[in-house]
């Protein structure tokens, strides 16, 4: 009865409670402070042409020049191929911690959290000593006898670390989501004569989509966003949009040009996050 | 535990906490939906009244209203004579059980029966000694320091109660208490309820969708159905003399028979029986008119099944057995009459007396006209 | 109960060394005895921890980072428990959205909100670079509290806060002997996220710290320009000591295992 009361937004009194509002006050007013006026004041700053002028020159800016359009592609790209590549290694490592049994579990979790403890900025750093040109890595291989890799300052090494930093998200989603799956549906489909390869395909990895997207969503909009990585492992030729904004901020002080970019970036997120909320009921649906 | 027995502090308790609970005119609706639809009900010092109904009817509300928990759109609620609409929950001074048993996880049984006794200033060596009084009282002495996940349903249910009972209040609200315990033990912790109520003298209140249990511990109970009180009485008046005929179906088993006046006379009214041509008796009432539309309801245990052709009694059907049901106490013996389907129940004793009709047989079927009860439909 | 295929636990253990190498790489750079990062490794030393703990280079921001960190996960649990409570006892009109708002930062990135702080900041004539700092880490770290404390809560017995209330309990101590008490796994989980991502944070520190202010990863990456020496290594050695030491401790009061799996 009281559920449903609540459902209906009235609450068991038939009411909102007004006590319940002060205690979402301060938090909501916090936010409207120092999260949506940093943004309006971006969108505002982006608008700001040359001559005091306001308008749309900025973004006329980005989206007419092929370079900054590229490094909007890259950015993209790079999104998807780590996306990509943290969902194929990240499930299974998931799909490992989720079925684990006592000790191995700890020690699995402990492994895939570690990387979330030390400083992405130690993690690039981290990779910076094992993919350099005497890195840990190469001196490995000089000593077996191959030849060097050239993995620092592309886009390679980049993708490696990012991979790294990113792939304990990934691994978290899809184990969250494999532990609440119920065994039993999996123990039906063995009672009916269906072998592990096919219940995994048929029951186990349709009935996880939603850890996977909510995953590789996750990851997406961390990757497109993270510019220390790419500062330490990369170099011009590997530019993103954060990284390019961060540029535009400190070497040359062009507030509007990196306010307009900040938004595009923003929107590009936005969309991203839209995209979930439209993908979720799909996966909702597979889950059926 | 044996109640002659008791200590004095048992009984003195009892004299503080029969108060009378004076329920007014309440209403409640959340948004658009009215759960009470104009409640009142008076319940006496000491008294044991149940509310029963299926889910939805609003007995859980009316009881949070009582607690405070929930604060009604309308009406008044008074204990002893005093308004207690106003008044805040903790300050009410009522002892509540729920049928998750809500006692706090991080605390221990000592810890969870101390709280009410903190919060009304009671502390020290008068605390503990309660503590101990309460436990007693449940039959749970010795769990102190025990922590509720580490207990049965049915001990946690006790510790409840006895954290209820401690800080001595004006009256008891149970919520459903029973429900989670499996058949045996419920019915040991009502028989244990009762007993213990019955020593404390407190007025007590228990919201219940179990007949069987309303009927077996209540002084009073109502029947609620829909937000409103179909029918307060006692269980005796409840089962036999029900007013509407929600009660007469909710309560017990029924056979159920409507159809339109045909004709009346002063000795009867002749009721048509919807479907069929045949009509049967009822006693005359006030204001029945030729046309007016009723419902007939005759419990199980009032219905004789003899051969065809053997002595009946006033009201005959003629009709086959399809089936008999063995349930222990009773036989229940279905057949198919000239008016539709009517099951009899027969009690193990009259079964060892004369055989009774087995499927396929032909049957009389009979009952008294003052086993009727009759309902007019609205 | 199958025991898991052997292909899945050497691909686990693969893994595994994936996930570990470089923090493993970092903590053995440290103990360089050379002057260079190389490998082999040319000796064993403790010398570039007794530099790196002389040098108030890296001991300042570290400091920095930690009192941040703190004041951080402090500011946002007296904003987010509140908060939490109250939409979920509430029954407030549009709780799905507000929600959703006060989560949204979690899918921000930093470099965004660091942007707009900045700006915002210069406008509004914030001049204590710290204020701006912190206010910025707030706004990172409350929706890992908020969203723990929320789960936590949204599971929790409603019946047992009516019960402390109807045995004579008052708002606040019911609040504050019933509802808090059981919590507190949320409470510690969502403490531990927000400390780290506050201590993890770059962007908006690179943007608004000055010379005073500093945290720990700024002044790192801003050594990383100019320097490729076991310092780093040294100094990330004792962050890494530090963060595991808290766990550990925190794991030994609260048994934070299971709340920390389930919260993601």
């Amino acid at each position: 009865m009281a559920d449903a009361a609540r459902a209906q937004g009235t609450g068991e009194n038939g009411r909102a409670n007004f006590s319940a509002l002060l205690g979402l006050a301060p938090i909501l007013l916090f936010l409207v402070v120092f999260l949506v006026g940093p943004i309006w004041v971006n969108l505002l700053e982006s608008l700001k042409e040359p001559g005091g002028a306001q308008g749309l020159a900025q973004y006329g800016r980005i989206f007419f020049d092929s370079y900054y359009l590229t490094v909007i592609a890259q950015t993209l790209i790079f999104g998807f191929v780590v996306t990509a590549l943290c969902i194929l290694l990240g499930y299974p490592l998931g799909f490992a911690v989720a079925r684990a049994q006592g000790t191995a579990k700890a020690l699995l979790m402990l492994v895939v959290v570690t990387p979330l403890m030390v400083n992405v900025v130690v993690r690039s750093f981290g990779w910076m000593v094992i993919l350099g040109g005497s890195g840990a890595l190469n001196a490995g291989l000089t000593a077996l006898g191959l030849p060097k890799l050239e993995l620092m300052y592309n886009w390679t090494g980049v993708t490696i670390a990012m991979v790294h930093v990113l792939l304990p998200f990934m691994v978290l989603s899809v184990a969250s989501t494999l532990e609440m799956l119920d065994r039993r549906i999996e123990e039906a489909a063995a009672v009916l004569g269906a072998p592990p390869a096919r219940i995994f395909w048929h029951v186990t990895l349709p009935l996880s989509i939603e850890g996977i997207v909510t995953g590789g969503i996750l990851v997406f909009t961390l990757a497109i966003g993270s510019f220390v990585t790419v500062l330490l492992l990369g170099k011009t030729s590997t530019m993103v949009l954060p990284l390019l904004i961060y540029q535009q901020l400190t070497t040359s002080s062009d507030w509007p040009f990196a306010a307009a970019m900040g938004i595009t970036l923003l929107v590009i997120v936005s969309l991203t996050l839209w995209a979930q909320s439209w993908l979720h009921p799909r996966a909702m649906r597979a889950r059926r | 535990m044996d109640l002659m027995n008791t200590s004095p502090s048992i009984t003195s308790h009892a004299v503080a906490a029969g108060a009378l609970v004076d329920i007014r005119a309440i209403r409640h609706r959340f948004g658009t939906f009215e759960a009470l639809k104009s409640i009142d009900i008076a319940i006496r010092p000491g008294e044991f009244v149940a509310l029963l109904g299926p889910s939805g009817c609003g007995k859980t509300t009316l009881l949070r209203c009582i607690a405070g928990l929930v604060t009604p759109t309308s009406g008044e609620i008074l204990i002893d004579g005093r308004s207690i609409t106003r008044v805040p929950i903790h300050k009410r001074d009522l002892g509540m059980v729920f049928q998750s048993y809500a006692l706090f996880p991080h605390m221990t049984v000592a810890d969870n029966i101390r709280f009410g006794l903190k919060m009304h200033g009671v502390r020290g060596a008068e605390a503990e000694r309660r503590i101990a009084e309460a436990l007693a009282l449940v039959q749970m002495v010795g769990y102190e320091a025990r922590y509720p996940a580490q207990m049965s349903g049915g001990q946690q249910q006790r510790i409840a109660l006895a954290r209820a009972l401690v800080t001595r209040p004006k009256a008891l609200l149970l919520d459903e208490p029973f429900g989670a315990l499996d058949a045996k033990l419920r019915e040991s912790m009502q028989i244990e309820l009762r007993r213990l109520q019955k020593a404390l003298g407190i007025t007590t209140i228990f919201v219940t969708h179990d007949q069987q249990e309303a009927l077996s511990m209540a002084d009073r109970v109502a029947v609620m159905n829909g937000g409103r009180i179909e029918q307060l009485d006692t269980p005796t008046q409840i089962y036999n003399a029900p007013m509407t005929s929600f009660v007469a179906d909710f309560i017990g088993q029924t056979n159920r028979f409507s159809g339109s006046i045909q004709s009346k006379n002063e000795a009867a009214l002749h009721l048509r029986l919807d479907g069929t041509e045949r009509t049967i008796e009822i006693v005359p009432c006030e204001g029945m008119k030729v046309g007016a539309r009723v419902t007939v309801m005759v419990r199980p245990e009032r219905v004789q099944i003899a051969a065809a052709g053997m002595p009946s009694r006033e009201v005959t059907l003629t009709g086959k057995v399809t089936d008999t049901v063995f349930v222990g106490q009773t036989l229940n013996v279905y057949a198919q009459t000239d008016v539709g389907p009517v099951v009899a129940s027969v009690s193990n004793a009259m079964q060892r007396e004369a055989k009774v009709a087995a499927s396929g047989d032909s049957v009389t079927v009979s009952w008294d006209r003052d086993a009727q009860l009759v309902f007019r439909d609205a | 109960m199958k025991a898991m295929p052997r292909l899945l636990v050497l691909y686990s253990a693969a893994m595994s060394v994936f996930l570990l190498a470089p923090v493993l790489v970092v903590v053995v750079a440290a103990f360089t005895a050379g002057d260079f990062i190389m490998f082999p490794p040319g000796g064993f030393s403790l010398r570039w921890f007794d530099h790196v703990l002389r040098d108030s280079e890296f001991i300042r921001p570290l400091w920095n980072s930690v009192r941040l960190g703190v004041m951080a996960t402090v500011a946002s649990g007296l904003l987010a428990i509140p908060a939490a409570l109250a939409l979920v006892r509430g029954a407030i009109p549009g709780r799905r959205w507000i929600e959703t708002f006060l989560l949204a930062p979690l899918s921000l990135p930093t470099i965004i909100l660091a942007v707009g702080l900045l700006f915002f900041t210069a406008r509004v004539g914030l001049s204590s670079s710290f204020t701006s700092l912190l206010a910025g880490h707030v706004i990172i770290t409350v929706p890992y509290m908020l969203r723990t404390v929320l789960g936590v809560y949204a599971g929790m017995n409603r019946e047992i806060e009516d019960a402390a209330r109807v045995l004579g309990a008052d708002g606040w101590r019911t609040a504050w002997y019933v509802t808090l008490p059981m919590i507190r796994p949320g409470i510690v989980a969502g403490a531990i996220f927000a400390f780290l991502m506050s201590f993890d944070e770059v962007a908006v520190a690179l943007l608004l710290t000055n010379a005073d202010t500093t945290t720990l990863p700024v002044s790192i990456l801003s050594y990383l320009v100019y320097n490729y020496d076991p310092a780093v290594a040294a100094i990330s050695t004792i962050q890494i000591a530090i963060v595991v030491a808290a766990l550990l401790i925190l794991e030994r009061f609260f048994g934070i295992r299971n709340v920390m799996f389930a919260s993601r």
